[in-house]
């Protein structure tokens, strides 16, 4: 039979993927300390990800990835019955598997065959981890010995089989009689006693019923596995005991304590004389014991931590293609514009009633969007605890002992930028380790905690979110900073730079003040793409460093790519954007500037703070000048930065839905995307953060000249 | 009329592949990927055979099959059980609760077709 998978093989990499990061996150939550009954819960969770796995690998086939998750397995159910220890190694061992695994699967869903290193890696660690079991396998079958070499007898050779069908069986639609002759073809020298136990009076007889009892003794080359078998389904209406040959008393004597009835299995057995009549004589003077005895009590200790799972996994989540979330997007940004549209004519009919209806409908598509721009929207935790263990295997690998704390994991940033966040957020956390952080010995003598530690935070700040990387390593040498750049060539001597330049410093290409390259940083290449690629998100990098106490790099990124609330005004009869959240006041210019110097001033004095500001029609080479009277002054700040803009009129609150510029506009400083307004016209998005940029430079340019 | 059955497990691609061999062999199929599910999904709708992993969150597999056999409606309605742990202790607890048969993971489609041809024609 031939089936097509294709559909159910991407499902179940993607499957596996994510319970491959559960078995991790667990893992590294095993490194901690933790309560015996947490513990539990944890082992649990990762024994279950590692054995859905291998039960669908098998399913497909997938021999290599279903012998590693055997052995893991194994050894897991060994963990959480107590049977190993965890240790440092074991755990080790595990997170190796759980890379390998998803090494294999990948493989495996690609139909490649696996190269030899990956094989030896996989039988390494095959034989590593059996290492584990195996030493309790000795143990185990040494203790399983003992017993059964004190009751074996060879008089008893023959298979024993008990069958006690319930009352019911025959009502439930099952034959007891059709078993017992499948029986009948499977062995040979087959023997049955039937009983007839509990029919005492016979106007309580029902035609219905099951009175009949069975005892079978046989011979059979079959194992019992294959004998049960033959029973598979009236397990659940009788009660069926199978005593294979050579059987200890002792296997004998608890298989008659499973029914309830266990005299007339006894007179079944004693009938049958097939066992000696000392086993006789010693199962009915044994019986007293076997009354108190309860046989429940194994399966309940059993079932204990199969209910404790129950409690992990609780939120209800849907898995929806992105791809549609995407569309979905995409049409309600044309919702919005055709919105604003039907707006704009609605206002030139100067019909009340159409004006009210329009604005209700305004507020219902304002709610759309952010409800349909909040599916995309994650929780950085996620990424975060992808971390944990990245910081465990460099802090290993480099001696260090570095210990990660996480805040603000709840909050919730896009998509998009979750998944093009994490390479940068990667490079910037080597980094730290590898070069904030100090080693052990070098700590204590500076007098801070053998331990450093390495703080994620995330959080919203004035429509943006901030992702904070910060260590208390020995912070940003300066001078080394400052040589390194001189000597690549990145700044002259002459040049004087603030405190903030210079950690900005280690942003430029070809960058790397580390002495020795580790394979971990330092190679000169990544702090430069870091900061490429949040600027391509509309994002900014921003340093803070203290000598010997630490330093700290804070990602700000606006929080969303597709849909924002704007801020409109116009220049020389075009329209532009900026992002609500970036202003922060608006001002008539004649107001706060004296009117000798509104020309050829480039600062205010707003509220005593020196406030440089930019004049986007000079920034736009456009030569025509208006009356001063008219211009106002939009007050923007983007992450501490602020500046003002200098435009010829407001236009007020807008939604934005954010258009990308076509390739031949990629170059343009200062401008961050188009949008479509009501009328059909286009209103350029400004990038506030290089406009701010370019206001503090043109500054102090002429500070600098002055 | 095609026969209905429910599966329930907690691996999307184990419900896929199982999915994909009982519709091909003509039977109706419904998916629930934990207990709770399931018992949600059962909820007055027809089903002749369920077949259940055992390992799962929210609510196990035994725990669905014990709670299940009380409604009225699937007292009788056979249920195959799937696990890993091919374990006497839970055999019995499967049995208990009122597990007609066991599969052992990994199993062949062309296994699982076998077994709920032979349970259905009982």
């Amino acid at each position: 039979m031939t089936l097509d998978l294709s559909s159910a093989i991407s499902t179940f990499l993607s499957e596996s993927k994510e319970l491959l990061q559960e078995m991790e996150d667990g893992l590294i939550e095993l490194e901690s300390e933790l309560d015996e009954y947490h513990r539990g819960e944890v082992i649990n969770a990762v024994f279950r990800a590692i054995h859905t796995i291998k039960g669908s690998a098998g399913i497909f086939g997938f021999d290599h990835v279903v012998s590693l998750t055997h052995i893991v397995e194994t050894t897991l159910d060994a963990l959480r019955l107590n049977q190993i220890l965890l240790d440092k190694d074991l755990i080790s061992a595990y997170l190796s598997s759980r890379d390998l695994v998803e090494t294999l699967v990948e493989l495996a869903v690609e139909e490649i065959e696996p190269d030899d290193s990956t094989k030896i890696q996989v039988n390494e660690l095959i034989a590593s981890l059996s290492n584990y079991i195996n030493n309790e396998n000795e143990e185990d079958r040494i203790l399983k010995d003992q017993p059964a070499d004190i009751g074996t007898v060879e008089s008893n050779s023959k298979w024993h089989l008990f069958f006690v069908p319930n009352e019911n069986v025959l009502r439930n639609g099952l034959d007891p009689f059709a078993f017992l002759y499948f029986l009948s073809n499977e062995v040979e020298n087959l023997h049955i006693d039937t009983f007839v136990t509990s029919l005492e009076q016979t106007h309580t007889f029902d035609p219905e019923s099951n009175y009949f009892s069975f005892h079978a003794v046989f011979d059979s080359d079959k194992s019992s596995e294959e004998i049960a078998e033959i029973f598979e389904f009236i397990q659940t209406e009788a009660n069926i005991s199978i005593i294979p040959p050579n059987s200890s008393y002792q296997d004998i004597f608890n298989a008659l304590g499973q029914f309830p009835d266990s005299a007339s299995a006894v007179s079944m057995l004693e009938n049958s004389q097939s066992l000696p009549t000392n086993y006789i004589d010693s199962i009915k003077s044994g019986r007293s014991e076997l009354e108190t005895s309860d046989d429940s009590s194994p399966s309940d200790t059993n079932s204990q931590p199969k209910s404790n799972q129950q409690k992990i996994h609780q939120s209800k989540t849907l898995r929806v293609e992105a791809l549609k979330l995407d569309r979905l997007i995409d049409q309600v940004g044309e919702m919005v514009i055709t919105g604003a549209r039907t707006n704009l004519l609605a206002h030139e009919t100067g019909n009340e009633t159409l004006i009210e209806a329009m604005s209700l409908l305004e507020r219902l598509v304002e709610n759309i969007r952010d409800s349909s721009l909040k599916l995309r929207m994650v929780q950085i935790g996620e990424t975060f605890n992808k971390f944990k263990r990245v910081v465990r295997d460099i802090a290993q690998e480099l001696g260090k002992e570095v210990e990660l704390s996480i805040e603000g994991a709840e909050t919730e940033l896009d998509k998009t930028f979750v998944e093009k966040v994490s390479d940068p957020l990667m490079h910037i956390v080597r980094n730290a380790i590898d070069h904030g952080i100090e080693s052990p010995d070098v700590r204590k003598q500076n007098g801070k905690d053998a331990t450093g530690t390495l703080t994620l935070r995330a959080y919203h700040d004035s429509g943006s979110i901030v992702i904070e990387i910060k260590d208390d390593g020995q912070g940003l040498n300066k001078e080394r900073i400052l040589d390194r750049a001189i000597e690549r060539g990145i700044i002259t001597p002459e040049q004087t730079l603030a405190d903030k330049e210079i950690n900005l410093l280690i942003f430029e290409p070809g960058f790397s003040t580390a002495e020795a390259v580790t394979n971990i940083s330092g190679r000169g290449v990544g702090m430069d793409v870091v900061k490429r690629n949040i600027e391509s998100l509309r994002g900014s990098v921003e340093v803070e460093s203290k000598q010997g106490l630490g330093s700290s790099i804070s990602i700000r990124l606006p929080l969303t790519l597709s849909i924002i609330d704007g801020f409109m005004f116009s220049v020389h009869d075009a329209n532009y954007v900026i992002p609500l959240d970036t202003v922060v006041e608006c001002l008539e210019l004649h107001e706060v500037v004296p009117e000798e110097d509104i020309q050829d001033k480039n600062y205010i004095n707003l509220r005593t703070e020196v406030l440089p500001f930019i004049r986007l029609r000079s920034l736009f080479g456009i030569s025509e000048k208006i009356d001063h009277s008219r211009e106002s002054l939009v007050i923007v700040q983007f992450g501490t930065l602020r500046a003002g803009l200098v435009v010829d009129s407001l236009k007020g609150e807008f939604q934005t839905v954010v258009k990308p510029l076509g390739r031949l506009f990629e170059g343009l400083k200062c401008i961050s995307g188009a949008t479509i307004l009501g009328s059909g016209n286009v209103a350029i998005i400004l990038d506030v953060s290089a406009l701010i940029k370019s206001a503090i430079s043109v500054y102090e340019s002429l500070e600098i000249k002055q | 009329m095609s026969k209905t059955i429910l599966i329930v497990d907690d691996s999307d691609s184990l419900r896929q592949v199982v999915n994909i061999a009982l519709s091909g062999a003509g039977y109706n199929v419904i998916e629930a990927c934990d207990g709770r599910d399931a018992l949600s999904k059962l909820n007055g709708t027809k089903v002749h055979l369920i077949v259940s992993d055992v390992n799962m969150p929210n609510m196990n597999g035994i725990e669905f099959v014990k709670q299940a056999k009380q409604l009225p409606q699937y007292k009788f309605t056979p249920v195959i059980m799937l696990t890993t742990e091919n374990q006497q202790s839970m055999m019995e607890e499967g049995k208990k609760a009122g597990a007609k048969a066991w599969m052992v993971k990994p199993f062949k489609p062309a296994q699982m077709l076998q077994a709920v041809s032979k349970l259905l024609s009982i």
